[in-house]
């Protein structure tokens, strides 16, 4: 997978989930972009699920 | 309220009064019809860009422009469309469809409608209800799904989790702290990402046999500290069984944080894995002088790059490999493999195959890992071990002896003995052993000698009880034919390290034709050790 950067994952976040909080998307993108440096060898490794856990590990899902 | 019980019921000739009494319950009646198919859910609200109107093959219906406008899935006229990163096209993909009343779907802020839940919780609790295997369906297309903090346990040995469409590591079910699966789980599924970080083992497993399995280009995501599943309560002797087919990943948190830790149980380990499936090097963690028995199934699709043998930090186990592809696949391993050099047991099961061709660091003497430069070297404690050597080629070198590798020990053109020693552990009690020695040589023999004999490692001396020799020359000794049953009696109550010394004597010039021919297959199998 090659790693995106911080600004396609904002607009991936907002397509995938526009209702986060807007103080929580930065962080949420930034946090993608390390968990896709980390994993980026493995055979899972794929923008939209590393967006997706990026975003529960930021509580980017809590109410 | 207690049951009442009638006076028997005369009938007047003339209609009476009705009888006021209420009598018991009937007895219940039989299930009704299926209820009504659940909420399909909505569209997903993602906007396709590029051509959805373009040309249509076999299971396309779409070309888009290339990554990185793969933006998940997406419905039209009722079919779901998931990007495939290797072609570059959305794909047709089957949703999940009711087979029945056992598949139940939990889609983070739907509507509640017939099996369509909105936590997981009333997902779980409506399948477990079944009692029979059932299937929950994890659909994060609204909003993203979150087992919240302290649910509790969910059973889900008899429950597959699935994802929703299918698509590749797409879909994700997020555990957060305070829930645990103590169960295991059955299945997780299509496509399906299971998420856990928290800080104590999601679960803790106790009682005897349980299985898991994950398939088709689902995974297990352990972000969490410490063991995912804590398997150090488990009876001995208990069987586990882990399998990652078709796509199925486990993926641990890095050292210490591994996926299966079993301490000090003593388990049956099985790990199989199929195509395009792997695990980490941190699945498996035990604790030191833990004689656990671990074997290895590898089929040949498997991930080689991914493929690591699990760093078993500390497991000193006797470890067995089995399958069809251990020929065929070469051990690429990013760690050492562990070493039955150091273990207790007295039992080896199954065969280790190396196959030359592996580039990495494969084996531990004593004291280091041995960088594999070597077509083979051999060190066999007890049980059935085998070598193979194939294919050497000039200027390599066995370093048979793992005590005293050299490159003088050439085995290709050399002219003196080459000795290796079959090593293994006699047991302190003393008593007897004897050993199988099956052999070939194939390719063109040229007057070899193989002389074997019994050897004391630790006190690097020939204890020549017995001896006897291969005969060389040509034909070549057939593969896995029986040359000898080598018996030893030994008296020490003291444990050595002996050795099955079998050195080659070529009478000659050489051993082999020196054109890679040179093909020796050695099993020694233990009969009647003593256990």
């Amino acid at each position: 997978m090659k790693i995106p950067t911080s600004d396609y994952f904002l607009v991936l976040l907002d397509q995938l989930y526009p209702n986060i909080p807007v103080e929580k998307k930065v962080a949420t993108a930034l946090k993608a972009v390390n968990l896709a440096g980390k994993y980026e060898n493995t055979p899972w490794a794929n923008p939209i699920i590393v967006l997706k856990m990026a975003a529960f590990e930021m509580g980017a899902f809590e109410a | 309220m207690p049951s009442q019980i009638l006076p028997p019921l005369v009938l007047p000739t003339v209609p009476g009064p009705t009888n006021p009494n209420v009598g018991p319950p009937g007895p219940q009646g039989p299930a009704g019809p299926p209820g009504p198919q659940g909420d399909p859910g909505p569209e997903n609200p993602l906007p396709l860009t590029g051509d959805v109107t373009g040309t249509t093959d076999a299971n396309t219906v779409s070309k888009l422009q290339t990554w990185p406008l793969d933006i998940g899935p997406a419905v039209i006229d009722g079919q779901v469309l998931t990007w495939d990163d290797n072609d570059g096209y959305f794909t047709v993909k089957t949703p999940p469809v009711s087979t029945g009343s056992n598949v139940f779907i939990y889609r983070e802020g739907a509507a509640p409608s017939g099996n369509v839940y909105a936590h997981f919780v009333d997902a779980y609790n409506a399948a477990i209800a079944t009692g029979v295997p059932a299937t929950i369906v994890i659909d994060d297309v609204i909003s993203g799904t979150v087992i919240p903090n302290n649910t509790g346990n969910f059973d889900l040995h008899q429950i597959t989790l699935s994802g929703a469409n299918g698509t590749p590591y797409a879909t994700l079910l997020s555990v957060e702290n305070g829930n645990t699966f103590n169960q295991g789980f059955q299945r997780i599924t299509y496509g399906l990402a299971v998420q856990y970080s928290g800080t104590v083992p999601l679960g803790t497993i106790t009682g005897g046999n349980f299985t898991m399995t994950i398939d088709e280009n689902a995974f297990l995501f352990y972000s969490g500290t410490g063991p995912a599943f804590d398997l150090t309560g488990m009876n001995g002797g208990a069987t586990v069984t882990i399998t990652a087919d078709t796509g199925g990943y486990f993926q641990s948190n890095g050292a210490g944080n591994n996926v299966f830790n079993i301490g000090d149980a003593i388990l049956n380990f099985n790990l199989y894995i199929g195509d395009n499936s792997g695990i980490d090097k941190y699945l498996l963690a035990a604790s030191n002088g833990n004689n656990s028995v671990v074997e290895e199934v590898i089929t040949v699709g498997a991930i080689s790059p991914v493929f690591n043998f699990p760093d078993a930090t500390g497991l000193n186990v006797p470890i067995g490999y089995t399958g069809s592809a251990q020929n065929l696949i070469p051990f690429v391993s990013n760690e050492p493999l562990p070493s039955p050099h150091t273990s207790t047991a007295n039992i080896v099961r199954g065969t280790m195959v190396f196959d030359r061709n592996a580039d990495q660091p494969f084996w531990y003497d004593g004291t280091n890992w041995v960088s594999y430069t070597q077509p083979f070297q051999a060190q066999f404690l007890s049980g059935k071990a085998t070598g193979v050597i194939s294919s050497p080629n000039t200027g390599d070198y066995i370093n048979w002896n793992y005590a005293t590798p050299s490159s003088a020990n050439t085995f290709v053109g050399q002219s003196t003995a080459t000795s290796i020693y079959l090593n293994f552990n006699t047991p302190s009690t003393g008593g007897s052993v004897s050993f199988k020695l099956t052999g070939s040589l194939g390719g063109a023999v040229d007057g070899s000698l193989i002389v074997y004999q019994w050897w004391d490692i630790t006190n690097n001396v020939g204890l020549g009880n017995p001896s006897g020799f291969f005969p060389g020359g040509t034909p070549p000794i057939a593969p896995d034919q029986v040359v000898a049953i080598v018996p030893w009696n030994y008296a020490s109550a003291a444990s050595i390290q002996v050795g099955l010394q079998l050195t080659f004597v070529n009478a000659t010039t050489k051993i082999g034709n020196g054109d890679s021919q040179i093909l020796p297959w050695f099993t020694v199998e233990t009969i009647g050790f003593p256990q």
